[in-house]
């Protein structure tokens, strides 16, 4: 399997160091909602446009952005929702 | 009586012959191109010989470059081993031809781990074993007393201990740098047919593991957004900058509820806190100081400076500079040293300043070498006009060693606590008190007095300003060579000697770029494959242990067999398992090399057509390059620029001021690298035309 972003050897759907860079959007999302009202898609243009984002992380958020597919895009936020606490705690209620 | 005298390098054995004949003018003589001296010193005849650096190294005795793992190592002449070192057969021959007629040798090379290995090579191999009755001169500084002193005082033989540290050194780096960098080039070549020196080693790998592990922390950055306040406070007039208590405000809604209850109020001073504060002068500089304070000053990178320090110390303007130490003895005669530095006008009144003190004692840092003391200058002036980064680091290393005698200077720090309806902000203003060392270090000082009007408590002042402003976290910096070099001190990885130089190979090999090193693809994955496949390699520790391994044998703990059996028994199943793995390992190499020789070849945007790239191109019909555009391939762009033929050209990563094309840099053999735009009708080559 090759990474959907770069072509290199991947074991899912990105390879290591995408998968590395998909992580850390994830779980940053939390901190961005805790401290403004943001949705994912506004989320990833920030970060893409944002000079402090890494490189492999700017490529995962646009190649998010593209993904035209609604299915792919509610997975991710349910990933997202899935790590963050302040989800879990939000069920709770 | 002939006696043959052995050195490091020419311009100290011109020197050292110099200073130990006794009208003080040597005959030069020559075998070849290889220049040697004959000075007389009392009934004895001196024949002072160079070496350029090391005329030995270790290499495998299977001499074939595609066979590893490799175990049995042995010394060989350097020409034997490496390419472009012929001429090192004429100083060998030379000092061969020479040791024959001599009755005693005396090794007057550096004093140092490298100093001793490359003396007792050479007494060893070329003047046919007289390491064993050589004696050594030892000195810390080519001034002409303390040679004289140093040829007085001889030691009865040369350091046998630290030779074997050496040897074992030697031993090791080829043992690691050899079989590791030949299983990565053999894989890599086995799979892509194309050859890339891909190197590692010792000291090379987990050094290069630092900059991929910060690498890959800053291409996975994600930034987080957080807000400031900035304030203003009006005191007499006069505006002043204030703080926020908290430096970090996480919401948009907790800043913008902090400016609503400050806007338009007033304040009132709660505290003025008036703290004083010595700070002690800066210590001597050791190699490792020095090579970080002049890339802050001056940007000059670790091997430069260590590069312009040799110079200085050949020149007897300063002691041995690859040194750890930073303490300076008392043996040096510090008052000598400041009379004579004062004969320079620039130095006249600073010197005296410390001249009319009765003790002179300096500052001490941790550092400690028994070899040298910490870097001073000796004293003496320029006997040739030195060239502008030679003065700026001789001034360095003055100023600092004047420095080192000043006086604690004293600072004066003062912190004004403001309330503003219930919020706390902070004025804070600071000056120094009193100069101290500071007068002599003054143009290497970056401080800025910030004087606060008198202010007092219960005090009511005027809020001027006050907003919010977004901003975000930053991803880690990256290294630059310093920052490098202090990493690898503070990780006690590689020596003060071998530092700078492997900085520099991580350059050469195309794993690191730029003066922030960024990490190339084929950095990272080298990283990636050794992580994956042999990951005690880049292990910081086992790297480490071998460093104390090697002090030991310096001081006796452990022989050199012992190190070299431990470290033998550790990569031989790593060899191994490398080997059997060697396809998949060239696979996902390949693959870095084949994107790093692209990118190589990359030179910017195509100006044209805005979607392709500029690339170099050599052409299959007549042979020649030039530039040309990726979209040619695909019928969109037909871009093309000619190219000299000679030389080696690389992208300049930067586009012209004039017409915004992209420059390219043109390196030819012995001659500084040009920088020009690719546009042959570029306004800025009007004048070069006419």
């Amino acid at each position: 399997m090759s990474c959907k972003i770069c072509g290199r050897r991947a074991k899912s759907e990105f390879c290591k160091r995408h998968e590395e860079a998909y992580k850390s959007i994830l779980e940053v999302y939390r901190e961005w909602r805790e401290a403004m009202s943001i949705s994912w898609r506004e989320y990833l243009e920030e970060i893409v446009k944002n000079p402090y984002s890494g490189r492999w992380v700017k490529d995962v958020a646009s190649y998010l952005l593209a993904e035209s597919e609604d299915e792919k895009y509610r997975r991710c936020l349910n990933e997202s929702f899935k790590l963050s606490k302040w989800n879990k705690s939000d069920r709770r209620r | 009586m002939k006696i043959l005298l052995l050195c490091e390098k020419p311009s100290a054995a011109k020197r050292i012959a110099k200073a130990l004949d006794d009208s003080g003018d040597p005959v030069e003589k020559r075998i070849g191109s290889v220049p040697y001296y004959e000075s007389k010193n009392g009934d004895k005849l001196l024949i002072v010989v160079p070496a350029i650096g090391h005329l030995y190294t270790v290499a495998p005795k299977i001499r074939n470059r595609d066979v590893y793992p490799v175990f049995d190592f042995e010394w060989v002449p350097r020409y034997k081993a490496e390419r472009n070192a012929g001429n090192i057969r004429e100083w060998i021959d030379a000092i061969s031809k020479l040791s024959r007629e001599a009755d005693e040798f005396i090794m007057a090379t550096d004093y140092d781990i490298e100093g001793a290995t490359l003396g007792y090579t050479i007494l060893k191999y070329a003047c046919g074993g007289k390491e064993g009755e050589a004696k050594r001169m030892k000195f810390s500084t080519l001034t002409e007393s303390e040679l004289k002193q140093s040829y007085n005082e001889l030691l009865d033989h040369i350091e046998f201990p630290m030779v074997e540290a050496g040897i074992c050194r030697h031993m090791l780096d080829a043992i690691y740098g050899i079989n590791l960098s030949r299983a990565m080039t053999i894989a890599a070549k086995k799979q892509s047919g194309k050859y890339k020196t891909l190197s590692t080693g010792r000291v090379q790998g987990p050094t290069l593991k630092f900059l991929v592990e910060r690498e890959i922390e800053i291409n996975c950055f994600v930034p987080v957004p957080f807000w400031r306040i900035d304030a203003e406070v009006e005191i007499n007039g006069e505006t002043f900058k204030i703080e926020y208590e908290k430096s970090v405000i996480k919401s948009l809604r907790e800043a913008q509820s902090i400016v609503e209850d400050c806007r338009g109020r007033d304040g009132r001073i709660l505290n003025v806190d008036v703290r004083e504060f010595n700070q002690p002068p800066p210590v001597p500089f050791d190699l490792g100081t020095l090579q970080r304070e002049a890339y802050s000053l001056f940007r000059y990178t670790p091997r430069r400076t260590a590069e312009i320090a040799e110079r200085l110390y050949l020149e007897a303007l300063i002691s041995y500079p690859r040194t750890s130490s930073q303490k300076l003895p008392k043996s040096i005669n510090y008052r000598a040293i400041l009379e004579s530095l004062g004969r320079e006008a620039k130095y006249e009144r600073l010197t005296g300043l410390l001249l009319q003190r009765k003790n002179l004692t300096p500052v001490e840092g941790k550092g400690y070498d028994p070899a040298h003391p910490a870097i001073y200058p000796t004293g003496n002036l320029p006997e040739r006009e030195l060239s502008q980064p030679e003065r700026r680091l001789w001034d360095l290393i003055i100023r600092r060693f004047m420095a080192a005698f000043g006086e604690p200077a004293v600072k004066q720090s003062v912190k004004v606590s403001i309330d503003v309806n219930g919020h706390t902000f902070y004025l804070r203003g600071r000056r120094i008190l009193k100069e101290g060392w500071m007068v002599f270090y003054r143009p290497f000082l970056r401080v800025e007095d910030v004087i606060l009007p008198p202010l007092k408590k219960g005090q009511t002042v005027k809020i001027k300003s006050v907003s919010w402003r977004q901003d975000f976290t930053r991803p880690p910096s990256r290294y630059n060579p310093s920052s490098l070099l202090k990493k690898m001190e503070d990780e006690g990885i590689g020596t003060k000697a071998t530092r700078a130089d492997i900085i520099d190979t991580l350059y050469t090999r195309g794993y690191v770029s730029g003066d922030r090193a960024m990490v190339s693809e084929l950095g990272l994955d080298i990283i990636e494959v050794l992580s994956k496949y042999c990951p005690e390699v880049i292990s910081v520790e086992f790297t480490r242990d071998l460093e104390r391994s090697m002090e030991n044998i310096k001081s006796g703990g452990e022989s050199r067999e012992d190190v070299i059996e431990r470290a033998v028994r550790h990569l031989k199943p790593i060899l191994l398992r490398l080997k059997e793995r060697e396809e998949l390992i060239g696979e996902e190499l390949s693959e870095a090399i084949r994107k790093t020789l692209l990118n190589q070849r990359i030179i910017g945007d195509c100006p044209a057509c805005g979607s392709g790239k500029l690339i170099i191109i050599r052409s299959r019909r007549t042979g020649k390059r030039f530039i040309g555009c990726t979209n040619f391939f695909k019928h969109k762009c037909s871009v093309s620029f000619p190219l000299p033929q000679k030389g080696m050209v690389s992208s300049a990563n930067k586009t012209c001021s004039k017409c915004g094309f992209p420059m390219i840099r043109l390196k030819l053999k012995g001659k500084r690298p040009l920088t020009f735009c690719v546009n042959p009708k570029c306004p800025g080559k009007d004048g070069m035309a006419r």
